[in-house]
């Protein structure tokens, strides 16, 4: 080789080395470079897997149930009703005797439920499980038995229903449950379907990998998977349902992040209650112990094998695999899973072909649905200054109610049914289109605590979230004129200090009310007047002038106190138009105030919350009954009796002239200009008031008689049909008195009229009618002898 | 022959002593004519099925207040509210409970209550007058403590618990 190509031949060694120098310093750089780069994303992508796990992981909606209910012997029960609660409350009927909590069992012909009641958590009362049977006849309870103990019971109560949640977005049901919560057979079957090499690879399982690519090839498209339980739930956790390359890198990588930070217990966990199992309406059903609920109206620990396999099932596939749907598909999947887990031992040769034999039953889920839609908000506002968005949206509260799922259900109807109605019989309601159509509001309460059993604020939410019960104001008309009468009873006459009286005399006729110098003349529905009518007709009849006249007499300012002392909240104007109802009330507040009549004189607060516990059951708030005396029994009951005159003969006799027998008390209401119709109206365990309008003030052009009145009477007709009838309870402390109805003082002998009249103890005219003939003893005696029980009837 | 044998030896077609006529039934007064003012006279009535459970779970309530289960007994209470509003032991009991609780004007305003309803046989006046005292003179309303006090020794002179009340409240005062 001569020199030149010696020297060519060392210059290309050197550039060789010096590229491969470069190379190197590059390859090494890259790779510290990407290391770098990797170690960074590693370290991002950890910092959202710890903040998910040891953050708040769900947005658990507040659960919002209803109040519970007590059944005791003697008590009306229709076993239909019955059947319709247990299965809203997600009890299983069987034909056998139940034998495990939440089963139950009706026989209507002997009359007989068994029902083995579930545990159930609520503030300040155990719900424990216990076999009860219910025997009944004639659609009366008349035995409770606890059946383990052999014991009569004097009542039971049941639980309350959910009702709804408050949720954001979507509506994510889902109990969190922990890993020893569910038994061995669920986590065992789950493992072995969806990844039983789960406890020996590190997040990513490269073997599983491996065998779903060939199983693929071979069958020429994706029919199995090869992600872990780790990577599915980082899949569930984080991203979203996307089949593309980037993101499969991206979970595996976090599945390996999750491996190395957190142990296999607290993934499977996490896992078993972040698992979706399918939808309910608009609940989605997420986690094991949710989807045993929904599935199998039954604890995780109760699932038997065929069960298991069945939720592991679905998990693949929810909705095509859900027994509500295609009973064969979940039939065919179940087997499948269940071969699974006698090829692995999970479950012994004998325990699979049983439940292999086991058919599916096809069956209907109970629809969750936003059942109160109006309540809801209601509740929405009344714990808006404790509790924030965040707080009703996803911290896992349960907040309890006082509302009566079925009479809720009934108001619905009966509201629906009898706009529907009105509509159809007057033409002048209809409206083209949903604009200002034909409205109305139905609040229920029961007197005796102010608890809310019903509340619809509307005829269609979806339409009109405007809560009518609540938040409108409108005249009440001569919904506000018992007010009136109830403080002619109390307060008298300013002027004579003489209490009135039902049988009183007044004049129903035109006259002018002169107040600080302006004049008033009120006027009687279509200029009818009657003359000389007893206080008892006036309020009967609903006459304006009569109420206006004892108004006069009684004051404008205790007409006023009256009112606000029952239960008004709105502002009063002193004027004397008030005396028929020329003020804006809401519904919810005249039901306050007539309820306190119904309650004998005793003022409740409305209640609609009565507890607030958080996720783990610890009470947050609880909201008591509020009573306060502020009318005398006595008064109340005269109030009540007259108000009955009003249903049974009066302006309200519609209500028994359309079959509502009960005893009740009501007042119709109507405004001068027929823009509003009210009725409301209770027995002495519940109260409805109806209000029907349009919005925008149209006038309605009929009576509270004519419009509101039927809706009323359908809806009490059905809501006390199981009830008993029960009377107003007279209290001690009235007494009769022979009284001059035209004067109102006793009666003397030479009083053309007298009638037996009713005053509280203490409170009955002592002066002798002097209008008729001056008092003397030998009158006195006559009177006596006239009503010669007096004496015996005279003091309670 | 005596007439004792004379009666033996009479003929059978004799005529028997007529029988003593029979007993008119009495006459009712006629009902007076029903009018729109007549109140009914409250006949007794038993207890209805309502009321029936209501006692009992009164009852119930009542060994949760003696086991000092305050907030528990008003819950069950308040339950009970809605099977029986007009007996006055459930006020009673409220009214116990919440003053347990030392929720003072709640209970006062339940006694009142139950004081309405109260016929002076289910719940004793002196125990209501003397809860009443206590809840006032927590309410540092001592004087109205003092007149229910001296109430309830009007009823019973000898009653020891109202005696101690009279006392605290002249130390407090």
């Amino acid at each position: 080789m001569n020199k030149r190509s010696k020297t060519k031949t060392s210059r290309l060694k050197r550039l060789f080395a010096t590229c491969a120098k470069v190379a190197g310093l590059l390859l090494l750089f890259g790779l510290v470079a990407g290391g770098a780069l990797m170690a960074w994303y590693m370290k991002g992508l950890s910092e959202v897997v710890v903040a998910k796990f040891e953050g708040k992981k769900w947005e658990i909606p507040a659960q919002i149930y209803s109040d519970s209910k007590i059944i005791y012997p003697g008590m009306a029960l229709d076993l239909e009703r019955l059947d319709e609660q247990l299965r809203r409350l997600g009890y299983r009927r069987t034909q056998d005797e139940p034998r495990q909590k939440g089963e139950y069992r009706i026989d209507g012909k002997s009359g007989r439920a068994d029902v083995y009641l579930r545990e159930f958590n609520y503030p300040l009362r155990d719900f424990k499980g216990f076999s009860l049977r219910i025997s009944t006849k004639s659609g009366v309870i008349r035995e409770l038995e606890r059946v383990d103990r052999n014991e009569q019971l004097a009542s039971v109560e049941l639980e309350p229903e959910l009702l709804t949640g408050f949720y954001d977005r979507v509506w994510e049901q889902r109990k969190v449950v922990r890993l020893d919560e569910i038994p061995p057979l669920v986590r065992d079957t789950i493992l072995a379907v969806e990844d039983e090499r789960f406890y020996y690879h590190r997040g990513v399982d490269p073997v599983a990998v491996a065998r779903a690519a060939v199983v693929n090839l071979q069958r020429g498209s994706v029919v199995q998977g090869g992600s872990t339980l780790t990577q599915q739930l980082m899949k569930n956790f984080f991203l979203d349902s996307e089949r593309t390359l980037e993101r499969k890198v991206k979970e595996a990588l976090m599945a390996v992040v999750a491996e190395w930070k957190y142990s296999k217990e607290e993934i499977f966990e996490n896992y078993l209650n972040e698992i979706y199992l399918g939808q309910n309406g608009a609940q989605g059903i997420f986690g094991v112990w949710e989807g045993s609920q929904f599935y199998f109206s039954k604890d995780p620990s109760q699932l038997t094998p065929g069960e298991a396999a069945m939720l592991t099932g679905l998990i693949r596939a929810p909705n095509r695999y859900s027994p509500y749907r295609n009973v064969e598909e979940a039939t065919r999947r179940r087997n499948t899973v269940l071969a699974k887990m006698l090829q692995d031992k999970i479950i012994s040769r004998e325990a699979y072909e049983t439940a292999v034999a086991e058919a599916i039953e096809p069956r209907q889920p109970v629809r969750a649905r936003n059942g109160a839609p109006y309540f809801t908000d209601y509740l929405r506002k009344e714990l808006a200054d404790n509790y924030t968005k965040e707080d009703l949206t996803a911290e896992g509260l349960r907040i309890f109610t006082s509302l009566d799922m079925e009479l809720q259900a009934q108001a619905e109807r009966a509201l629906s049914r009898g706009l529907e109605d009105l509509e159809k019989r007057y033409r002048h309601l209809r409206r083209k289109g949903e604009k200002d159509n034909l409205q109305g509001a139905i609040v229920v309460i029961k007197p005796q605590t102010g608890e809310i059993k019903a509340m619809v604020g509307g005829r269609d939410y979806q339409q009109s979230q405007f809560n009518r019960v609540a938040q409108s104001k409108r005249q009440p008309g001569s919904i506000f004129k018992p007010f009136v009468y109830i403080a002619a009873l109390e307060y008298g006459s300013k002027a004579t200090g003489r209490l009135y009286s039902p049988a009183m005399l007044v004049e129903d006729a035109q006259f002018t009310w002169t107040f600080e110098g302006q004049e008033w003349r009120p006027e009687n529905y279509k200029d009818r007047y009657y003359g000389t009518v007893s206080v008892q007709e006036a309020l009967e009849r609903s006459l304006n002038a009569a109420t206006a006249r004892i108004a006069r007499d009684v004051g404008i300012e205790n007409v006023r106190e009256m009112a606000y002392r029952l239960g008004i909240e709105s502002p009063l104007p002193a004027l004397p138009s008030l005396t028929l109802g020329s003020v804006e009330v809401a519904p919810l507040e005249v039901a306050r105030a007539f309820g306190t009549l119904a309650n004998n004189g005793v003022r409740t607060n409305v209640l609609a919350i009565k507890n607030v516990v958080d996720h783990q059951g610890v009470g947050l708030e609880r909201r008591h009954v509020r009573v306060r005396k502020v009318l005398s029994p006595q008064i109340a009951y005269l109030a009540n009796h007259m108000l009955q005159g009003v249903i049974d003969r009066g302006s309200g006799r519609g209500v028994r002239a359309r079959g509502f027998k009960k005893p009740a008390a009501g007042k119709t209401g109507t405004t001068n200009d027929a823009r509003d119709a009210w009725f409301v109206g209770y027995t002495p365990d519940l109260l409805a008031v109806v209000w029907v309008g349009f919005d925008h003030q149209t006038e309605l052009g009929l009576a509270g008689s004519e419009a509101a009145l039927p809706i009323w009477t359908d809806f009490m007709k059905l809501a006390t049909e199981d009830t008993p009838a029960t009377d107003f309870v007279r209290p001690p402390g009235l007494v009769a008195v022979a009284i001059d109805p035209e004067t109102g003082y006793r009666a003397t002998a030479f009083c053309p009229r007298h009638v037996r009249d009713y005053f509280p103890k203490g409170s009955a005219p002592e002066q002798f009618c002097p209008l008729h003939r001056a008092f003397d003893a030998t009158n006195q005696q006559r009177v006596i002898s006239v009503f010669p029980s007096e004496g015996k009837e005279a003091t309670q | 022959m005596s007439r004792e044998e004379a009666r033996r030896e009479r003929p059978a077609t004799a005529r028997e002593p007529a029988p003593p006529p029979p007993v008119p039934p009495p006459t009712r007064r006629p009902a007076p004519p029903q009018d729109r003012y007549s109140i009914p006279t409250p006949k007794p009535r038993p207890k209805s099925p309502q009321q029936v459970a209501a006692l009992h779970r009164v009852d119930r309530a009542r060994a949760l207040i003696a086991s000092g289960q305050y907030a528990r007994a008003i819950a069950d209470l308040e339950k009970t509210l809605s099977l029986d509003a007009t007996n006055p032991l459930v006020y009673f009991y409220l009214a116990r409970a919440h003053h347990e609780l030392a929720h003072f004007q709640e209970s006062l305003d339940f006694l009142e209550v139950a004081d309405s309803f109260s016929d002076g046989e289910s719940v004793s006046r002196i125990e209501l007058l003397i809860l009443q005292g206590d809840n006032l003179r927590r309410l540092g309303r001592l004087s109205e403590a003092r007149q229910s006090y001296e109430q309830a020794l009007a009823i019973d002179p000898g009653n020891e618990k109202a005696r101690a009340r009279l006392r605290l409240v002249a130390k407090q005062s």
